[in-house]
């Protein structure tokens, strides 16, 4: 026991010697890197796959594209804020609760659409022009960017594993989103709404799976 | 720590020693066996170290330093578990057992394919372990009879297992 307390008086001495300033901002900036890096290799998997939607330039004038757009910006900068949070041990996480308030934000422009559009072309307005494509191609263009997260969680020190990982597959897939805007033909708020939320739920899940190994520290 | 944090190694000095008796007291409150408490110390203490830029300023320390603590604890609570999991498998597999089982019902079904008085003179002397003597007074057969027969018998089961493999 003795030589085991001694082992810690030496462990002290040695961790003062290696004592440098901490960087300031280290969470923010770790982040930001992770999330450039892995968004810039999405946008290159985007072109190398599908291609950027012909009709882009048009479409940067229309509100549906951004109000779409927003959608998920806003879904990407919420979990990104709680993600920063749980980076840190012990930090409060009080802040959950904004997560889920884009999608509550865009509901209306969903149920205006519906209202606005006859009850038979309910169908194509969900199905869109290929909602399994949308939903898979999120999901493919959110790897590169949750890679991005986790090399940035690496020197964090998250204590709740399955939360980090939900939190942070979520981000990716919403930044994937953004990403594949450049792409998607639908513009419709239901469309959006449904298929993409979907593939925010389905990279949450497995964000959360992989998370509890992948984050171990 | 804040001090600690813009390279200060005094105080950093300082902040360790204090924190030394704390995660102690910490650790031995809630697990059995002094060792690994202190183990679980000095993993807290590197962790505190390597994981210190995450720490926020604006925010109470303690609440970061058990935050750590309390993962570390829970990551031993973990790996004993998995251990000792890992071990009760261990013991009710038997794998020697399932083996020499496996074994026996070979042997078994290759020396029932042999003429009765090679299996048996195999079985005597190579598996129960007699003597040539006692083998062949066992089996009413002279002594160079029973040798004569494990010999034929042997090469037969060579020769059959050899067969089977190409």
């Amino acid at each position: 026991m003795m030589a085991l307390r001694h082992g810690t008086d030496q462990l002290v001495d040695r961790l003062v010697l290696d004592i440098r300033p901490a960087q300031r901002g280290m969470i923010a900036l770790r982040l930001a890197v992770g999330v450039t890096a892995g968004a810039a290799v999405s946008v290159i998997l985007l072109i190398l796959l599908v291609g950027a939607r012909p009709d882009l330039a048009n479409v940067l004038q229309s509100s549906r594209f951004w109000s779409k757009a927003a959608y998920m910006v806003a879904t990407a900068g919420a979990s990104l804020l709680v993600a920063s949070r749980l980076a840190r041990p012990g930090s409060s996480t009080s802040i959950a609760w904004i997560v889920p308030i884009p999608a509550l934000l865009y509901l209306p422009a969903a149920g205006m659409e519906l209202m606005t559009t006859d009850p038979s072309q309910w169908g194509p307005l969900l199905l869109g022009a290929g909602w399994q494509l949308c939903t898979w191609l999120v999901l493919i263009l959110s790897i590169p960017i949750y890679g991005g997260l986790w090399w940035a969680f690496r020197s964090f020190a998250p204590t709740q594993m399955g939360a980090t990982g939900a939190v942070t597959g979520l981000c990716a897939s919403a930044i994937a989103a953004v990403v594949y805007c450049l792409h998607c033909p639908s513009d419709t708020a239901v469309f959006a709404l449904v298929w993409y939320t979907l593939a925010f739920a389905i990279a949450a899940i497995l964000g959360s799976i992989f998370g509890r190994r992948l984050l171990h520290w | 720590m804040i001090r600690a944090l813009e390279g200060d190694a005094a105080a950093y000095h300082e902040l360790l020693r204090v924190l030394v008796p704390q995660l102690r007291a910490f650790f031995r409150r809630r697990i059995n066996g002094d060792d690994a408490a202190e183990d679980l110390v000095q993993e807290t203490l590197i962790a505190v170290h390597t994981k210190r830029s995450t720490y926020d300023r604006s925010r109470p320390f303690s609440a970061w330093l058990y935050a750590i603590a309390r993962y570390k604890l829970a990551d031993h609570f973990r790996m004993a578990h998995r251990q000792a999991r890992e071990e009760l498998n261990d013991s009710i597999a038997a794998p020697d057992f399932e083996m020499a089982s496996i074994a026996l019902i070979d042997i078994d079904r290759l020396l029932d394919g042999l003429p009765a008085k090679q299996g048996a003179a195999i079985r005597a002397m190579k598996i129960e372990g007699l003597s040539v003597a006692e083998a062949a007074s066992v089996a009413g057969i002279s002594q160079s009879d029973a040798k004569m027969s494990v010999y034929r018998g042997l090469k037969r089961l060579s020769d059959r297992v050899q067969g089977r493999v190409k």
